[in-house]
């Protein structure tokens, strides 16, 4: 096998093996890296360095994180064990927050035709509920005169009719 | 004060090489940086790293152990 700066050629991914799965790695490889000083170093430099990152360990969260956590934990355990109206609002809430966008089709619907009836019946004047009968327009001051005088005149046709009828009478 | 108990010298210094190693990890490019933490730190097996990244078996190897070898030059001075 032949040689390059560090391992040997074709041994890249042979030593990968060994050093993540080293279970299913041919016993040929395992003599081979036994007898090659290259890729055992090199082998051996790995493995030390995956050590080395051993010693960086995630920081443990703070005691006040676990306390909002518990409290927020308890807050849900609370709702979901609440009425039964909580519960279906809370569904309804989380279906509406992070359900697909299809779970809102009926709605904007339904909001779509409430805004049509309001809109059409506003348009008609129907929106109009405190509706009263408007009273009747006062006859003008000319139509009352013009009554007074019509009615004057038959009073008057009247009056001259009785007049001549008694003057037919008298001849 | 106890004697097994760290002095400030030796915590400083291990804080020093928390901060290299955690500095060099986080520096990595963004594939082989995921990978290393899910193989070292979540204790995912290569197997488990391809199917998140979705890459091939061989793909993960090879990406882990650049990683690695990456690593190695970076913290020589640890070792």
């Amino acid at each position: 096998m032949g040689t390059n700066k560090t391992i040997c050629t074709g041994m890249e991914s042979k030593l990968a093996d060994l050093l993540l799965d080293p279970k299913a790695v041919p016993a040929k490889v395992h003599a081979h890296v036994a007898e090659c000083e290259h890729c055992r170093t090199e082998l051996a430099e790995l493995k030390a360095a995956m050590a080395v990152l051993d010693e960086w360990k995630a920081p443990e969260p703070s005691p006040y994180f676990m306390t909002r956590m518990n409290a927020k934990m308890r807050e849900e355990r609370e709702t979901a064990q609440g009425s039964w109206l909580a519960r279906k609002i809370n569904q309804l809430r989380a279906g509406f927050v992070y359900g697909p966008a299809s779970h809102a089709r009926p709605l904007a619907a339904m909001a779509l035709t409430v805004m049509l009836l309001v809109g059409g019946g506003t348009y008609l004047g129907v929106t109009d509920w405190n509706h009263t009968a408007q009273p009747q327009p006062q006859n003008a001051a000319v139509v009352h005169d013009l009554q007074l005088l019509d009615n004057n005149s038959q009073i008057l046709d009247q009056l001259e009719a009785m007049s001549s009828s008694n003057n037919q009478d008298g001849d | 004060m106890a004697d097994d108990e760290p002095s400030v010298e030796q915590r400083l210094l291990t804080e020093e090489r928390m901060a290299a190693i955690r500095s060099h990890v986080m520096a990595l490019p963004e594939r082989q940086r995921t990978a290393v933490l899910m193989h070292k730190y979540q204790g995912m097996d290569y197997r488990q790293i391809g199917d998140v990244l979705k890459l091939s078996e061989s793909a993960t190897k090879s990406l882990l152990f650049r990683a690695y070898q990456t690593l190695r030059e970076k913290l020589k001075d640890f070792v």
